[in-house]
């Protein structure tokens, strides 16, 4: 197996400063520390001296905008560690004491640490350790003491259901891994962590259930993601574009959540998954075309309701696609194709419109996408205000002064409501990119332009791989054990016996009975 | 890079060969609803055209727009393409076929020019359906275009609704497509009965009740509605309908309402026909279920009632059958297809047969076997309105 990506201290990189080794004389120490944090006035250096008549120098230095050091002296601390049952000044302690307590790892705080070079003391300090230097002694010790504001847990606020648990992640990876592993409580989950970015130092994770993520998949899982730590990842979708297989496809090939139940349902699955500090999300790969229309509520109901909600999303992803080009179309080419009454009341509306049918329709999806955009960007208070005014604009201004019919509003409302159905926004976005196509295709060739455009997508699909797997997986190549889930959902008795991983069944040979 | 380029040279490609010469918006069209040909002077036809005329929904007077939803284009010409050609001229956008819903032609001229030539255009253009109903119209076709639909969008939806719905509830008379028709007209008994519009003189308004029956093309008669029920239901296309027979106590026979009906909700048929040397004989088995639709003098207390009134239904039908092959026979049409099934069945002897048909039809002999069903009396017991159940 391959060494996962990991931060080496020996990096040759041209701004990158040269870390001296510790000092024994402490005013070296202090010189090249006040050299790498000069203006960081939040750094705060703090002299302090013990021993027999205070003879014995040390300096303590962390960032208190980091730390929490108001509420534990961690000099003192240190010294009580090595002279325990006694109070005081610490008269009898000497450095050697110090060297020998700590080279022998006689530790008795977990947290504390041995700094063995400067680098790894600033390195240190900036993630929010008490680093003390002691004279005499050219290591240093340091206490992990970060304390800096974070979120509480809240409802999934991009993902909220009805049933089911009201628990997402949060900005922090420790919390977030934490909160997985009390949810899969097996040894086989593995995290591995590296560190990515030179500036912004992120701690980077991603995790797996061994035995039942496919070894080929991991293994192009970290071949991907090879040189990833030169990244300043601020977001781990950072990491998707390192990890997609095709970045000019308008299918998403991995999936985001921010419910530990999500994410503990694609590990069984036998999925990899990304995390990255600082981000609440969580990145699921490699992901396949129909897991875009499922939800981690679907589980939580009885089977014929998922089933019927499945449907929905299938009927909403054509109306999403397609709907506007086929009215192009039929209105265009087809007129004959119209049941006669329905012509008749599409007439009505369609007479004294000056625009053709692409126009208009081009017109109002560009509203649309406009009045989406805005919605998004603006204030909450302001953002209703567009919307009223947009849907006035679009719905009854449009209509009255005979810019765009009704039949076209109703074509582009419901194009705009069917791609909010779809669970995964990442696919809601790729059919709005295939839609334009789409209607340029109908408009020009009528519903031959739509075949033929259908079939490029379908094309597409077809060769696209996930991670080395293939994206309309299940479909294509068809697997009819494993259609169990996708686009019905089967009872649950049914779905135990076939996790969607092979591995699995081999791992825990208890299920397995033939 | 190079499936990308292909990829882009074949799209552009695909672009130089668009289908913009059959791109048009649905407002530079108009939409024929239904059309009427007519008798024009020497050899010219006359064509009535009747359009769709959509109106904004912004244009708030429903009086006035409901007015307008029709536009009758008339022209004219010695063959229907060059009188339609002529729309334009007089209409300013080009006629689409598509929807058309009836095709309406004047009685004269069923009578006296050959259908198909009246219909070929209609089956050779790609554009009109072969669902339209082709309809004959007594008097002037052109004037029953000039009447405002009663309840449907266009004249043309309404006597469509009218064909269609009549032949289904009330076997009043035939449903019969162009496809249908073309069918018929090219069976070895080249017989037809196409549906016929006329004005009733009840209330002087359009309906369409009875048949017109075409013999090689050529209009011969029109059946009443009492022969066009029997001959859908010796044709075996009757669906439901109620079926009129006299009350079948006696004494009460001489009243003038005398009268009681039932609702036939079942009907199956079927002729056989049998040539023996010079005879043909036809039997006729007809099963018929229904429920009592009113009574006026008959009390259905004991199944021995029961077993009389249905035979009193079953003697009615049996005389209501011969009239009609009276009718038939009368005016030499073999609307019951017996020559068709004597051709399927044998198509040689169909051809010894043909010179002779007529001769044959004259002489044919019909035996009716009827049974009749009738499966309750509704939701009242088998008495009359308020009359007591002893």
């Amino acid at each position: 197996m391959r060494k996962p990506p990991n931060f080496s201290p020996n990096h040759t990189s041209s701004d990158k400063p040269s870390y001296p080794n510790i000092s024994p004389l402490l005013e070296e120490n202090l010189n090249s520390l006040e050299g790498f944090f000069a203006n960081c006035k939040d750094l705060k250096i703090y002299r302090w001296s013990y021993g027999h008549g205070l003879e014995q120098s040390a300096f303590t230095v962390y960032f208190d905008t980091l730390t929490k050091t108001t509420v534990t002296n961690f000099a003192k601390d240190t010294l009580q560690n090595l002279v325990p049952h006694e109070l005081g000044p610490a008269e009898t302690v000497t450095i050697k004491d110090v060297i020998h307590y700590f080279e022998n790892h006689g530790i008795a705080s977990p947290n504390v640490e041995l700094m063995s070079d400067m680098e790894q003391a600033v390195r240190g300090i900036l993630d929010g350790k008490v680093v003390i230097f002691f004279d005499g002694w050219p290591k240093a010790i340091a206490y992990f003491a970060l304390d800096v504001e974070q979120r509480q847990t809240s409802e999934p606020i991009t993902e909220p259901t009805v049933q089911g648990p009201h628990v997402s992640f949060i900005e922090s990876l420790d919390r977030n891994i934490g909160v997985i592993r009390s949810l899969l409580k097996s040894p086989e989950l593995k995290f591995e962590y590296f560190i990515s970015g030179e500036k912004v130092h992120r701690k980077v994770s991603y995790g797996y259930l061994e035995g039942v993520v496919k070894p080929e998949t991991l293994e192009a899982f970290k071949q991907k993601i090879e040189g990833i730590d030169q990244e300043e990842m601020i977001d781990i979708s950072f990491l998707e574009e390192w990890v997609n297989d095709s970045n000019y496809s308008p299918f998403p090939q991995v999936r985001y959540t921010e419910r530990p139940d999500t994410t503990v349902t694609s590990l069984l699955d036998g999925k990899i998954i990304a995390l990255v500090d600082g981000s609440p999300s969580v990145l699921i790969c490699p992901g396949k075309f129909i897991e875009f229309f499922t939800n981690s509520e679907d589980y939580y109901y009885r089977t014929i309701f998922s089933s019927l909600i499945r449907l929905i999303r299938l009927a909403a992803f054509l109306i999403a696609l397609m709907l506007p080009s086929t009215y192009i179309a039929l209105s265009t080419f087809h007129s004959e194709l119209i049941p006669t009454v329905l012509l008749l009341a599409i007439l009505d509306t369609r007479e004294g419109i000056p625009f053709p049918a692409m126009i208009e329709a081009l017109i109002m999806e560009f509203f649309f996408e406009l009045l989406r955009e805005a919605g998004i960007r603006l204030p909450r208070p302001i953002g209703s205000a567009v919307s009223i005014v947009g849907a006035l604009v679009i719905g009854q201004a449009a209509i009255q002064s005979q810019i765009a019919s009704p039949v076209m509003v109703i074509v582009v409302a419901l194009t705009g409501i069917a791609s909010f159905a779809l669970p995964q926004y990442n696919m809601a976005i790729a059919l709005r990119i295939l839609r334009f196509p789409l209607m340029f295709l109908a408009a020009t060739f009528g519903g031959l332009g739509i075949m033929v455009g259908l079939i490029l997508i379908y094309i597409h699909l077809a060769t696209l791989r996930s991670l080395g797997e293939p994206y309309l997986d299940s479909f294509a190549p068809l697997d009819l054990k494993r259609l169990r889930d996708a686009i019905f959902v089967l009872p649950r008795r049914l779905l135990v016996h076939s996790p969607r991983s092979r591995h699995l069944h081999k791992k825990s040979a208890g299920r397995k009975k033939s | 890079m190079k499936p990308l380029l292909s990829f882009l040279a074949s799209f552009l490609v695909l672009c130089l060969i668009t289908g913009c010469w059959d791109n048009n918006e649905l407002d530079e069209y108009g939409y024929v609803q239904a059309i009427s040909i007519d008798r024009g002077e020497g050899d010219f036809v006359d064509i009535t055209t009747h359009f769709y005329n959509p109106s904004s929904k912004m244009q708030s007077d429903p009086a006035t727009s409901i007015a307008a939803k029709g536009i009758n284009i008339r022209t004219t010409g010695e063959t229907f393409f060059e009188a339609m050609r002529e729309i334009p001229v007089k209409f300013g956008r080009k006629a689409k076929w598509d929807h058309m819903r009836v095709i309406i032609i004047e009685e004269n001229l069923a009578r006296t020019l050959n259908i198909r030539e009246v219909l070929d255009f209609f089956s050779r253009d790609h554009e009109p359906r072969g669902t339209i109903l082709p309809i004959i119209a007594e008097k002037s076709a052109a004037a029953f275009l000039d009447i405002k639909p009663f309840i449907e969008q266009t004249i043309g939806q309404q006597y469509r609704k009218m064909e269609t719905t009549g032949a289904l509830y009330s076997a009043k008379t035939s449903n019969l497509p162009l496809y249908d028709l073309a069918i018929q007209l090219s069976s070895p008994s080249k017989t037809s009965a196409m549906p016929y519009l006329h004005k009733k003189s009840l209330d002087n308004k359009a309906s369409i009740s009875g048949v017109a029956l075409i013999q090689d093309g050529k209009m011969v008669g029109v059946l009443t509605e009492k022969d066009t029920e029997t001959l859908m239901m010796l044709t075996d296309k009757y669906k439901y309908g109620v079926f009129e027979f006299p009350c079948m106590n006696h004494e009460k026979k001489k009243q003038i309402y005398n009268k009681e009906s039932l609702e036939i909700i079942n009907l199956n048929s079927q002729l056989v026909s049998k040539v023996t040397d010079e005879n043909i004989t036809v039997d006729i088995h007809m099963t018929i279920e229904g429920t009592t639709g009113e009574l006026r003098c008959s009390d259905l207390k004991t199944k021995q009632d029961m077993e009389r009134f249905e035979q009193t239904i079953k003697e009615q039908i049996e005389h209501q059958i011969q009239h009609a092959i009276r009718t038939f026979k009368a005016k030499k049409v073999d609307v019951l297809g017996i020559g068709n099934q004597i051709y399927r069945n044998n198509p040689k002897l169909w051809k010894q047969l043909e010179p002779i048909w007529d001769d044959k039809l004259a002489q044919m002999q019909f035996q009716t076997h009827v049974q009749v069903h009738v499966l309750s009396t509704g939701m009242n017991a088998g008495t009359i309105f308020g009359k007591k159940e002893h």
